[in-house]
């Protein structure tokens, strides 16, 4: 649940009750999609926007209602969405007439069957229900899940500010005329034309709205701003935009309007602007970089921590020397608004400017873990021959959310399953029963339990055969997703400036879309390949455990078994430059990557990926896996993405870079890694450090992202170590893990720093 | 054959204690530290007292002991024994005079409460180990230097041999060398290793004899000669200062630093080592009794404060806070 940033959050539910009778008529008046869309459209906005803060120079916040139109779960749910849980909370507690809580009785009621979550969930076709019987993987042991959703919709920004609503009007008012000269059917773009109208009137009513406030200003500093808004309000309004202010502007207004939690290239799409602006004199450094901080903020007011990416740098860009200009703005706007959003990332080259990759390492050495680094030279190449596009589209790359690779307002690559590699290990040594709730899983796939195998290569097919058996129903679910939304959701603001669509006459989900890509998150593939090895090297190689005494080890989560634990966790472990386990996690990440890419043209998907990304799934997903043979124990986070399972790299960080460069990136969409080093460290050593980044990227690393603690991490370090295994703090001459010293060490490095 | 090792003979092994990967102030660059065991000095502020002796050393830290006392299961010489505590409890009591570190304990422990300290490796073990970080040592420091190995201690120059052995592996591979040493080794020793160390952090804790005597066990004149005749034999060399406030950093002694900067040519830059107390929970957990208890570690401005005051005495070479 998204908290928005707003000073004054309604009180009520008379927002939701309104669109809730809103949809209901549209569905009576209209039969056409796009129509009911634009209706309920009109019901949304602008009644969740709301005004203009004392601290913005741009105007748009927003708080998505309990019920309404969305495109993703962080922009207030999927498709037509109803928080049902909140809603019954807020009836058991909420005061209100008679008439109040009959209305939001009538509402739980009306959406309950009605949902587009609830309507695609219902709809999976039988084949697959077997294998993803079940979303909720919050709460039950699902070796893998639907996750029913759009999301990364990257709309073409630098066309929307150089073109302007009314350029875009022209050029759809063009394509309606053809269509009804040649008979087409043009209800789509009847209704795209009716939603710039309305987009036109938010900026108009905003506009309003800023007028009066900066009628009552006393402040005349402040009054010129809030004047110089309502003048790009205005602007924007009826023509395309001539200045950073009303670029900006309305580049924001069309992200909460489509609603869009992913912010494109940046510099590409403001840069010329800003130079402009700043060269004509028309604004200061200062001026402009308040502009661009405001932004930021109103991004963060979104609250949307996994999704909220933005990007500057990279190859493929028009207009690069404008755009590094702008970068440097935009990572000092980075640097100063200290929030969680936007995902700040740079894409960056051999060609880009010293003094921009320097600002980035400082920006990252001051603790903001931004911006995320992506390195172009690896990725262009590697992401053209994972999706088969050539390289001017290559060029085009773009991570969104948690770093699940798609080309900028092209293509689509929602993740819309997930896998859990260590779970299905699980149950493939148990050929197919899970313990907790005594289920039998895998369908007919032909499983060997491990007691019953003859060597390791015998159990490696079988867990080979289970993986297969889920990623196959993944690849279906995401096909049938994409063309169940379809028939839904012609999502019009993203339709209109997404490729493809206009040309084509079509909505984002119902053809319109160049490339429809999809992707399958991946989680435990560390732990996955750890026990992999562990099996193979105590119970087939050292016999030094029976795979009888390994799963009657697992059954009783190593209580009475430590020894047999010692032995496992004694096995090599990922992370540790260590040939043995990395060539199995190696091999592993292959499988699953081939198996997974393989599977988009037997289910029609122009393209079907994995991903190994980041977000706190490794610990979600790691409650409902039991003890496993690399030693973890039952419930335990699971590693997070592509780095070591916590504490199992011990031979310190050039050994740990040197595992992660290991697997290839030319298969898959996306795999991150974390380096989390302490602030001593890296301003200690800045040349040093800067030299191990470079480094790293030197030998093929495709990203990075990079924590810098200071002191209150240290302190929650003490308090909770689990979660800090990998802090690295400076003692004297050497660096130590922080959590492995003594707790008086401990406290008295946390001292040091206090004086 | 005599048992003597000639100057060609393969020494086995190096006792080794630990390796540090990325340690980025014992030297240029990104290095890697190599720890060896066993030291002639006892410095009463040593923050490697698990180097002192040349033998492995069982060490323990009771804060992952579960006291299920498998260890005093397998002890054969009794240093794990069971002792009731306070609460009448049977608890885990480790007597390390009678631990012969032959690790039986080790295999049953299963909270990784115990640890041998000091391991035989060999060379080729060695270059192993340090292959990981071999393409981190390319990378330039602010002065433009590029990393390497540095060999520390304990005091290297107590395994001659197998440091020499070490030491030409590394020369022979182009891998930078350092060598932290206290100096207190032959001199012929020194003369010898000279052309294979690429640059020395050469230790200086006192300037008067017998302070020298009292704060580490022994003289200080070797040390002094040794220091005259490497830097004349053109060695690059860091004097590295350990200063423990309020017990080696009398105003005689900092003015003894600024003179010995001056007078030897090799020498290019000294480094403060501040004093910290990381020594005392080592000691705790090989059963050593510490030195050198009650002392606050060293401030920025202490630091700041001793770099100023050996400037002031005429240093004219750069003082750096290390």
């Amino acid at each position: 649940m998204n908290q928005y940033k707003v000073k004054h959050p309604r009180g009520d539910l008379s927002f939701e009750i309104a669109f809730t009778k809103a949809h209901r008529d549209a569905v009576r008046q209209y039969d056409r999609i796009e129509q009911i869309e634009v209706a309920c459209r009109r019901a949304q906005y602008p009644a969740i926007l709301h005004p203009v803060q004392e601290e913005d120079v741009l105007a748009g916040r927003v708080e998505m209602g309990y019920v309404g139109f969305g495109m993703e779960h962080q922009t207030g749910g999927f498709g037509f969405y109803c928080n049902e849980k909140k809603l019954v909370e807020l009836l058991e507690t909420q005061a209100g007439d008679a008439k109040y809580r009959e209305d939001v009785h009538d509402l739980i009621t009306y959406w309950k069957g009605r949902t587009s979550n609830h309507i695609l969930l219902y709809n999976t076709p039988p084949e697959i229900k077997p294998a993803l019987f079940s979303d909720n993987w919050r709460e039950l042991p699902l070796p893998a899940s639907p996750i029913v959703r759009i999301s990364g919709t990257y709309v073409n920004y630098d066309k929307l500010c150089r073109i302007g609503l009314n350029g875009l009007a022209e050029e759809i008012r063009g394509h309606l005329q053809a269509a009804q000269q040649e008979g087409r059917d043009t209800v789509l773009y009847q209704c795209m034309l009716d939603e710039l109208e309305h987009i036109s009137e938010v900026c108009l009513w905003y506009a309003r709205q800023v007028e009066e406030q900066a009628r009552q200003e006393g402040d005349p500093v402040r009054r010129k701003k809030l004047q110089r808004m309502c003048d790009a309000l205005n602007a924007i309004a009826s023509r395309a935009p001539q200045s950073l202010q009303e670029a900006a502007q309305l580049a924001w207004i069309y992200t909460i309007m489509t609603p869009a939690t992913e912010f494109g290239r940046l510099d590409v799409y403001l840069g010329d602007f800003y130079c402009h602006d700043v060269d004509n004199g028309i604004l200061t450094e200062e001026e402009a970089l308040e502009i661009i901080q405001s932004l930021f903020r109103l991004m963060d007011s979104l609250d949307c921590d996994t999704t909220g990416r933005l990007f500057v740098g990279g190859y493929g860009r028009r207009n690069p020397e404008n755009a590094d200009r702008f970068c440097l703005t935009a990572i000092e706007a980075c640097r100063t608004v200290r929030e969680i959003l936007p995902q700040f990332s740079i894409r960056f080259n051999r060609q880009t400017p010293k003094e921009v990759w320097d600002a980035c390492l400082n920006c990252i050495e001051e603790g903001r873990t931004y911006p995320i680094l992506y390195n172009d030279d690896v990725l262009v190449g590697d992401m053209q021959k994972a999706f088969g596009v050539d390289r001017a589209l290559a060029e085009q790359y773009m991570p969104l959310g948690c770093g699940e690779i798609e080309f900028d307002h092209y293509s689509y690559g929602t993740p819309s399953g997930s896998l859990n590699c260590l779970k299905i290990l699980e149950l493939a040594i148990r050929g197919g029963y899970e313990p907790m709730t005594g289920w039998t899983l895998g369908g007919d796939t032909p499983l060997t339990k491990l007691v019953d195998c003859a060597s390791f290569e015998e159990f490696y097919d079988s867990y080979k055969r289970l993986l297969t058996y889920y990623i196959r129903a993944q690849a279906k679910y995401q096909k049938y997703q994409y063309e169940k939304i379809g028939t839904m959701h012609p999502f019009l603001e993203a339709s209109m400036l997404y490729d493809g669509c206009l040309e084509r006459g079509r909505a984002v989900f119902d053809g319109g879309c160049y490339h429809y890509g999809g992707t399958l998150e991946n989680y435990g593939n560390v732990n996955a390949a750890n026990s992999l090895a562990a099996i193979k090297k105590a119970v087939f190689e050292d016999h030094s455990v029976t795979a009888q005494e390994l799963v009657e080890a697992m059954d009783a989560n190593f209580y009475g078994y430590e020894r047999v634990r010692k032995r496992l966790m004694d096995c090599p472990k990922y992370g540790n430059d260590d040939d043995y386990v990395d060539a199995i996690f190696v091999d592993l990440h292959l499988f699953i990557s081939q198996t997974i890419r393989a599977q988009a043209p037997l289910v029609g998907l122009d393209s079907y990926l994995g991903v190994t990304i980041n977000n706190a799934q490794n610990t979600t997903l790691g409650r409902w896996v039991g003890a496993t043979p690399d030693g973890r124990k039952a419930g335990m986070p699971m590693a997070n993405a592509n780095n070591p399972a916590p504490g199992t790299d011990q031979n310190g960080l050039p050994a740990m870079l040197n595992s992660l460069l290991k697997p290839p990136h030319d298969v898959h969409a996306g795999m991150v890694q974390n380096l989390r080093l302490s602030r001593e460290t890296f301003s200690e050593n800045r040349e040093k450090i800067h030299g191990l980044i470079q480094s790293y990227f030197d030998r093929g690393g495709a990203q990075l992202m990079i924590s810098v603690v200071g002191r209150e991490d240290l302190k929650r370090a003490m308090e909770h170590p689990e979660d800090y295994k990998d802090l690295i703090v400076r003692i004297g001459g050497l660096s130590q893990r922080f959590v492995a010293l003594n707790k008086d060490v401990q406290q008295e490095i946390y001292d040091r720093t206090t004086y | 054959m005599t048992g003597q090792p000639t100057e060609t003979a393969r020494v086995r092994a190096g006792m080794i204690f630990d390796i540090q990967h990325l340690a980025v102030r014992d030297g240029p660059g990104i290095r890697t530290s190599i720890f060896f065991k066993g030291c002639p000095l006892r410095c009463i502020w040593c923050h490697n007292p698990e180097s002192y002796l040349s033998r492995p050393q069982l060490s323990v830290d009771a804060s992952l002991c579960t006291g299920c006392l498998a260890c005093t299961q397998v002890c054969p010489t009794g240093a794990h024994t069971a002792a009731p505590d306070a609460d009448g409890r049977m608890a885990h009591v480790v007597c390390h005079d009678k631990c012969i570190a032959c690790g039986r304990c080790l295999d049953v422990c299963c909270y990784d409460a115990l640890h041998l300290i000091g391991r035989r490796r060999t060379v080729d073990d060695l270059l192993e180990a340090i292959r990981p970080d071999l393409p981190y040592y390319a990378i330039p420091d602010r002065d433009g230097e590029r990393g390497g190995v540095t060999v520390s201690g304990g005091e290297p120059m107590a395994q001659f041999l197998f440091l020499k052995e070490l030491l030409t592996a590394l020369h022979e591979r182009g891998i930078h060398t350092a060598l932290e040493t206290c100096g207190y080794a032959p001199t012929g020793d020194y003369q010898e290793i000279a052309p294979l160390v690429d640059l020395f952090l050469f230790d200086y804790k006192a300037t008067d004899p017998e302070e020298h005597r009292r704060f580490t066990g022994v003289d200080n004149r070797l040390i002094g000669e040794n220091l005259r005749m490497l830097s004349e034999a053109g060695a690059r060399i860091v004097l590295r200062l350990p200063l423990i406030p309020g017990v080696n950093d009398s105003e005689e002694h900092l003015a003894g630093i600024a003179s010995v900067l001056n007078r030897h040519a090799g020498i290019c830059r000294a480094e403060i080592m501040g004093y910290h107390t990381l020594g005392l929970s080592k000691c705790e957990s090989i059963g050593v009794q510490a030195a050198l208890t009650g002392i606050e570690p060293a401030s920025a401005e202490q630091k700041q404060l001793w770099q100023e005051k050996i400037t002031h005495y005429g240093a004219q070479k750069p003082v750096r806070i290390g």
